[in-house]
């Protein structure tokens, strides 16, 4: 799979470049938009949370702590909910494609997932740099960041090939799923601390994949400190554990998928 | 020589679910099978050579794309094996990677990398498709600008660049003005002659003819007739006709001496049991309508050979025997015929009462076998035909008609003209006429020839 997606890998770039370039096409300002939304995003939870609602988070003296422990969850959490709900979608919307060319299916996934990195990358820069201008200086555990991201989209990218080969079969499960990551996101710890939970509660937590990234990330930023190498060992385990089950799905099913798209 | 392109054995079934959610169950194996399958491929095999080009033809729905697809890797095939030597590259897949933002040379370069090519490979090309599609400045604007002849001259231009052993052609060549439809013609026929091996599918038959030495006919998804393109063509328009209703005793051998008890023929026509096994009146698939008191029992069509077949040149003449059977009493029965041309224009209609001709009346349960022999004194093309059986009606003057049964779009019927010959007329029809010439100086003398002898026909 990763051979005969290796050919293609020119278009996969360019596509998914293109992608952030073309979205705001014929705007003024055109690429910087892709700054721009993620950089107001993380003004205004930082406003609110610091002024309007402020929000204190234990150890932590900054007034803009809140913000920050919000902002190094939900940024990972959203690029993993866009990566999901485009590679699940990534079949159908390039049906025109498969029915065809004979190209191999897992491009497309690989180009929407690419995509939707290239964007977290973005917001996580824009976040790291805002961070700095508000005196969260910066620590050496930082540079763990990029790995946990690139298990996170692994992990996204391979539950998103998984559903995107059976939403070629059952549509309803991108309708599902827009649900479904809406209540994910309210069960992993991302707007509320996992302290205020009940034990119960944070006990279950451990079952929640998403979990893991969410509070590397969580650590590596507010707390400064590199996660537990066990917890890096848990994240690659769910990385490659889902891509593997989205590779076997779609060996077991791909002669059937353009039949039915 | 190796084969290019050898096909064994190829069979495509689609499954086919009610209900999506009945495909999990079939995954884990629960219960019986829930689907039905679709065979739209059954047991085709073929082998071409280098530098053939192949005439794939049959009507809609029989199998043609998904041969296409299979060859080109799109679909897997449920059974059989398949092998292709070299690149294949199908028109069908050109255009469907255009981004309608990107320049024309954008998208060359991105369609390129989605067909699998390296990109450089294209970089190189790119002059020779630049000055081949003739797009002058569009060339490097976003091809929503273009107007859909521009877009298929960057495919075409495209596909003709990139070189591909096998090329695979459809109709989407008939878009685009007439000069590039000539010039993309000229190029492939460059390039089947330079040793491509062409796949062509297309509804046009003569470019099939023009292009082709050999021809698949496809129907139902089994090969009907694999050889001659021309024969092919013949035969696609042949059964086209007599679809779908080929009762099982038209294929048995007749024998005359069987159907002694039959009505006499006392001028030599074809007896009713004759006429019913080369039936070409539909079974529900065609529209039937009108009272019913007169009813088309069965009906055919012959050649002056008197063999089946709806295939006529230019001047020629084909019978329709017609077999009709009252079910209440009727007087002065009408039994005619229409022709439509290809645009449905009704170029001519007609039966016993026009011709002058009384048919006797009926009484119910009587049968009465309709011979109309027309001259197609028409342009070539395709023609249908519709035949009816009516009555005179009760009001509305002569040309009026209470209509009993009529069966609409048979045929088609093919009217053919030696392309090498001088056409004896132009223009939708022959209408008669007359011609007499003579020198102006010998006016006078010769106005008196002309009353004499009277006007002579143009042809025999």
């Amino acid at each position: 799979m990763i051979l005969s997606s290796w050919t293609y890998r020119r278009f996969i770039w360019e596509n998914a470049w293109r992608e952030l370039w073309f979205r705001y096409v014929g705007s003024v300002m055109g690429f910087l938009w892709n700054a721009i939304h993620p950089l107001f995003q993380i003004l205004i939870y930082t406003l609110v949370f610091s002024q309007i609602i402020p929000a204190r988070i234990p150890n932590m003296s900054s007034g803009f702590g809140f913000a920050i422990y919000l902002c190094s969850g939900l940024i990972p959490w959203m690029g993993f909910s866009e990566t999901v709900t485009r590679c699940t979608n990534s079949f159908i919307a390039n049906a025109n494609y498969l029915k065809k060319v004979s190209i191999p299916e897992q491009v497309f996934v690989i180009q929407n997932a690419s995509s939707c990195f290239m964007n977290l990358a973005i917001s996580v820069a824009i976040f790291i740099a805002v961070c700095i201008v508000l005196g969260h200086s910066p620590a050496l555990s930082w540079l763990a960041l990029p790995l946990v991201l690139v298990l996170l989209q692994g992990f996204g990218f391979g539950l998103g090939l998984f559903l995107g080969v059976m939403n070629a079969f059952f549509r309803d499960i991108s309708q599902a799923l827009t649900l479904f990551l809406q209540l994910w996101f309210w069960i992993t710890p991302i707007v509320y601390m996992e302290s205020v939970l009940p034990d119960w509660a944070r006990g279950m937590l451990y079952l929640n994949p998403i979990f893991y990234f969410v509070r590397a990330s969580q650590n590596i930023i507010v707390e400064r400190t590199w996660p537990h190498w066990s917890s890096f060992a848990i994240m690659f385990s769910i990385a490659a554990g889902f891509s593997t089950l989205g590779y076997l799905t779609l060996i077991r099913l791909r002669s059937e998928i353009r039949d039915a798209l | 020589m190796e084969p290019v392109i050898s096909v064994k054995g190829l069979c495509k079934a689609f499954k086919i679910y009610s209900n999506p959610w009945h495909r999990a169950l079939d995954w884990m194996a629960i219960g019986e099978k829930r689907f039905e399958e679709f065979w739209a491929l059954k047991d085709i095999s073929f082998e071409m050579r280098r530098g053939e080009c192949l005439g794939v033809i049959g009507p809609n729905g029989a199998g043609k794309t998904t041969l296409l697809k299979i060859l080109t890797g799109v679909l897997d095939p449920t059974a059989g094996v398949f092998q292709v030597r070299g690149k294949v590259l199908s028109l069908l897949e050109l255009g469907t990677g255009f981004n309608v933002e990107l320049t024309g040379r954008q998208n060359l370069i991105n369609s390129a990398c989605l067909l699998g090519f390296e990109g450089r490979l294209i970089e190189e090309r790119m002059p020779q498709i630049e000055s081949f599609a003739e797009l002058g400045d569009f060339f490097d604007r976003p091809i929503k600008l273009y107007s859909s002849g521009m877009y298929v001259r960057l495919a075409f231009s495209m596909f003709v660049f990139m070189e591909p052993e096998v090329l695979i052609i459809d109709e989407a060549l008939s878009v685009g003005d007439i000069f590039f439809q000539q010039k993309s013609f000229c190029k492939m026929r460059e390039m089947i002659s330079g040793g491509n091996t062409c796949i062509f599918v297309s509804h046009d038959m003569a470019a099939v003819q023009y292009l082709c030495q050999r021809a698949i006919l496809l129907r139902h998804g089994a090969i009907e007739f694999c050889g001659d393109a021309v024969e092919a063509v013949s035969r696609y328009y042949g059964a086209t006709g007599l679809r779908n209703i080929c009762p099982p005793q038209s294929e048995a051998p007749f024998d005359r001496a069987e159907s002694g008890p039959d009505a006499p023929n006392p001028d030599g026509g074809l007896k009713p049991a004759e006429i019913m096994a080369r039936n070409i009146l539909g079974n529900g698939r065609r529209h039937n309508h009108g009272a019913g008191g007169l009813l088309l029992i069965g009906a055919c069509v012959t050649d002056c050979s008197g063999q089946s077949g709806m295939n006529v040149s230019m001047l020629e003449r084909l019978s329709f025997h017609i077999i009709v059977r009252a079910t209440s009493e009727i007087i002065d029965p009408n039994c005619g015929i229409h022709l439509y041309d290809r645009l449905g224009n009704l170029v001519f209609a007609g039966g016993a009462r026009q011709s002058g001709h009384r048919l006797p009346d009926l009484s119910p349960g009587q049968e009465l076998v309709v011979v109309l022999t027309v001259q197609f004194n028409v342009q070539p093309g395709e023609y249908t035909f519709s035949l009816g059986a009516a009555e005179p009606s009760a009001v509305g003057g002569p040309n009026a008609g209470f209509l009993h049964d009529r069966h609409e779009l048979l045929g088609p019927i093919v009217v053919t003209a030696d392309p090498d010959k001088l056409l004896p007329f132009y223009g939708i029809t022959r209408l008669p006429m007359a011609l007499s010439h003579y020198r102006p100086v010998e006016m006078s003398p010769s106005l008196e020839n002309l009353d004499s002898k009277g006007p002579c026909e143009s042809r025999a």
